[in-house]
């Protein structure tokens, strides 16, 4: 393999790793300051043993995301320094603002959210709770918005091969930037969504009568039902902005080999990049006419448009199949679980079965979102503007190949280690407590 | 502001540096010390000393990378290709602290110290990390033949310095008195950071571009050498000591200023990016660098007291 593909195996799986953590973070330091709220006003303990719980989730999930983090900001420069030198006046205010105003405050309050709640006052424990959170949203708001201006640079010039900033306003307020931002944030409420009702639905499995987590279920229920569908409406838009940008991605992600009006929508297929068709497909007539172009007879680019410069077909096909069917699967459970709540009936077996099996589903549906995104934007690094290739360095495959195999090794085994944990914690928490 | 920013911004990332080493010193010194005791309890203690903090300790190396790769767009190309190894020996040691970090408390094994030695290990890998990158940065990034051996007196050199503030950290917030025995052996530990200081420095004389101004600092340092303070309060001990540590690193930005590349002799005005970026981070810093300070030492303000037990009630 040259060091291209490994370079870029090696920042693909450290930011997949990465991204698994502040995905739970940025929702749940929210949720946590709802738990914290609900407690400081009821007084009932449900909230508290709640807030014990998952505070312990969020410190691990934080530290996964921390050290991972700055593995990814090394890499930057290790890996792909033509990064920073083509874009670098853009890209390095924004990196350097999400340290500035969120790395720090978020790390510094973090220990006195954790550690210091018998030492502060419970307002400036809560005040702790807030910080962190409004941190870890502000350094999502900043990564977010580069991503986003990579996929649709605006407000830049070029002189000499190197981008130059015309309008801060342009960069940050790029035509992705409002879409990908909230479709995130929603992905990181959906996802911490499934984890509530997961853990919790696990922990009633092993204490019929544990309260706290009949609430936390019953709570994390309500929210995927609203969330969601929205998301799932969201997403069209996400869609529509991406067929304006960058039809490509769009192109690849519905297999549309060739331009044509009534473009059919494939359900499932495989697709064939060097016959350039798709076996055993199954489609809904002109739906994908419709859904971009609103028109049923409507004229949709095909990847022919784009010659060489598409993204490779199957891995964003496929992403994109994945990351909506697990959307649908959690509508359909989340709408099912809800009418078990609004009765206030038993749950059956095979549901409860069926959410805990959906615990870590945001993880699956965000990720194939995020390949969907990266993988599509392929062959550039900067849409447009930089390509992939021209970014890396020329380090030896075999120094590569083997800090890439020490870190998969790492991050797999961690990643077992910490799903274990969370179980292993709410399972505690859940036999410890009597149950009233 | 053409030619100021880039002088702003290597001070800046020189500070930035000091901050990492100085406070991610504390944590990466206790894990080093993990192994000279034998007790799974005070290994514990000792890491929960270090745990409202060491988070916010690491940011500062973001920071430091930040500024390479923001500001110095041109020199992080060279500079973190050539370090390549010593960067993922570093990045590897954190990676497994902060695993162990977590573990320990929350999948902790009975009557095994697996975590604790995970957690020496991770910084172990750092000190490593840091010898070779702060040696490999001045020497052409040549860790062959004889720089071999010059390359392990950097990493001990880093080491003793870790060593140092790890004991300086525990005599600071473990609430227990540390014995004679151990306190006599962070004189002798200090001894040799000297040992090190004056080879270093005159080879600093000897070799850089070395400027007169630089003698007050070396004044400065010699008069606080020899204070007699260092034993005797132990908040003295720790500012003297960051005071000693932060003219080594001064000194070092000396053996490379104004170049940032020193292999290609890049100055950092070469190096730098568009001056209209450097302005608007340069008017981030100068506001919220204050800020981040100041929540700092409050941060330290509510810690203030020994820390023994840390948990999440």
């Amino acid at each position: 393999m040259s060091s291209f593909i490994l370079a870029r195996i090696l920042f693909a799986s450290t930011i997949t790793f990465h991204i698994l953590f502040p995905t739970i973070n940025i929702a749940l330091a929210w949720v946590l300051l709802y738990f914290n709220h609900k407690f400081n006003k009821t007084k009932d303990k449900v909230w508290d043993e709640a807030y014990s719980l998952w505070v312990k989730i969020f410190a691990i999930s934080f530290t996964f995301g921390a050290v991972s983090g700055i593995f990814m900001s090394f890499q930057f420069g290790t890996n792909w320094p033509g990064y920073m030198k083509t874009v670098g006046n853009i890209a390095g205010p924004l990196l350097s603002y999400e340290v500035m105003t969120a790395f720090f405050l978020e790390a510094t309050f973090l220990g006195i959210m954790l550690f210091a709640r018998s030492k502060v006052s419970k307002l400036l424990h809560s005040i702790s709770i807030l910080v962190v959170s409004i941190g870890v949203t502000l350094s999502g708001f900043w990564i977010l918005t580069l991503n986003s201006w990579m996929q649709s640079p605006r407000g830049f010039i070029m002189i000499d091969g190197v981008a130059h900033v015309k309008s801060w306003f342009e960069i940050i307020f790029n035509p992705t930037m409002p879409y990908t931002v909230t479709h995130m944030f929603l992905a990181c409420l959906i996802t911490v969504a499934c984890l509530l009702i997961g853990i919790s639905t696990f922990q009633l499995l092993i204490n019929k009568i544990y309260k706290s987590a009949t609430v936390i279920r019953n709570l994390g229920i309500k929210m995927a039902v609203i969330l969601v569908p929205s998301q799932i409406l969201f997403g069209d838009l996400v869609g529509l902005n991406a067929y304006k940008n960058q039809p490509a991605k769009v192109a690849a992600l519905e297999a549309n080999w060739e331009t044509s009006k009534a473009v059919p929508t494939v359900l499932f297929a495989w697709p064939d990049e060097k016959m350039k068709k798709n076996h055993y497909a199954i489609e809904i007539p002109k739906l994908t006419s419709i859904l971009l172009t609103h028109d049923s007879n409507g004229e949709v680019k095909g990847l022919n448009e784009f010659k060489n410069n598409h993204p490779p077909v199957k891995p964003v096909f496929f992403a994109f199949r994945i990351m909506v069917g697990t959307g649908f699967l959690m509508l359909f459970l989340s709408l099912i679980s809800y009418v078990y709540v609004y009765r206030k009936k038993q749950f059956p077996f095979f549901i409860n079965i069926g959410l805990i099996g959906m615990t870590f589903s945001g993880w699956i549906a965000t990720i194939s979102g995020w390949y969907v995104a990266e993988i599509g934007r392929q062959p550039y690094l900067v849409y447009g503007l930089l390509k992939t290739k021209d970014a890396v360095s020329s380090t030896s495959t075999g120094i590569l190949a083997s800090t890439l195999s020490t870190v998969l090794i790492l991050y797999g085994v961690s990643l077992i280690l910490f799903i274990y944990t969370i179980f292993k914690m709410s399972k505690s928490a859940a036999k410890n407590s009597g149950g009233d | 502001m053409e030619l100021f920013l880039p002088v702003y911004f290597s001070y800046l990332l020189i500070i930035s540096i000091y901050m990492y080493f100085f406070l991610g010193g504390f944590d990466t010194g206790i894990g080093l010390l993990i192994p000279f005791t034998k007790s799974k309890k005070i290994r514990k203690e000792w890491i929960n000393t270090t745990a409202p903090f060491w988070d916010a300790n690491e940011t500062w190396l973001v920071l430091a990378i930040g500024i390479l790769l923001v500001a110095f767009p041109n020199a992080q190309a060279i500079i973190m290709v050539k370090l390549f190894i010593p960067i993922m020996i570093l990045v590897l040691g954190i990676i497994i602290r902060g695993f162990a970090y977590e573990f320990r408390t929350k999948l902790d094994i009975k009557n095994s110290n697996f975590w604790h030695y995970c957690f020496f290990l991770g910084s172990l890998l750092i000190t490593i990390g840091q010898g070779l990158i702060m040696f490999g940065y001045i020497n052409n990034y040549d860790f062959f033949g004889i720089n071999i051996f010059y390359s392990l007196i950097a990493v001990a050199f880093v080491a003793v310095i870790n060593g140092v503030l790890g004991l300086l950290w525990l005599n600071f917030k473990w609430r227990k008195v540390l014995s004679e025995k151990i306190n006599s052996f962070l004189m002798k530990l200090h001894y040799v950071f000297y040992t090190f200081l004056i080879i270093y420095l005159l080879k600093v004389i000897i070799y850089s571009n070395f400027k007169l101004h630089s003698l007050i600092f070396i004044a400065l340092f010699l008069s606080f050498s020899i204070t007699k303070h260092f034993y005797k309060n132990i908040l003295n001990s720790i500012i003297i000591f960051s005071i000693e540590l932060g003219t080594t690193f001064y000194m070092y930005s000396l053996i490379v200023y104004p170049n940032i590349v020193p292999s290609k002799n890049i100055s950092v005005w070469d190096a730098a990016a568009s001056t209209a970026s450097l302005e608007v981070i340069f008017y981030g810093t100068v506001v919220m660098l204050p800020i981040i300070l100041s929540y700092t030492i409050f941060s330290h303000f509510i810690f203030k007291d020994k820390i023994t037990k840390i948990d999440y009630k």
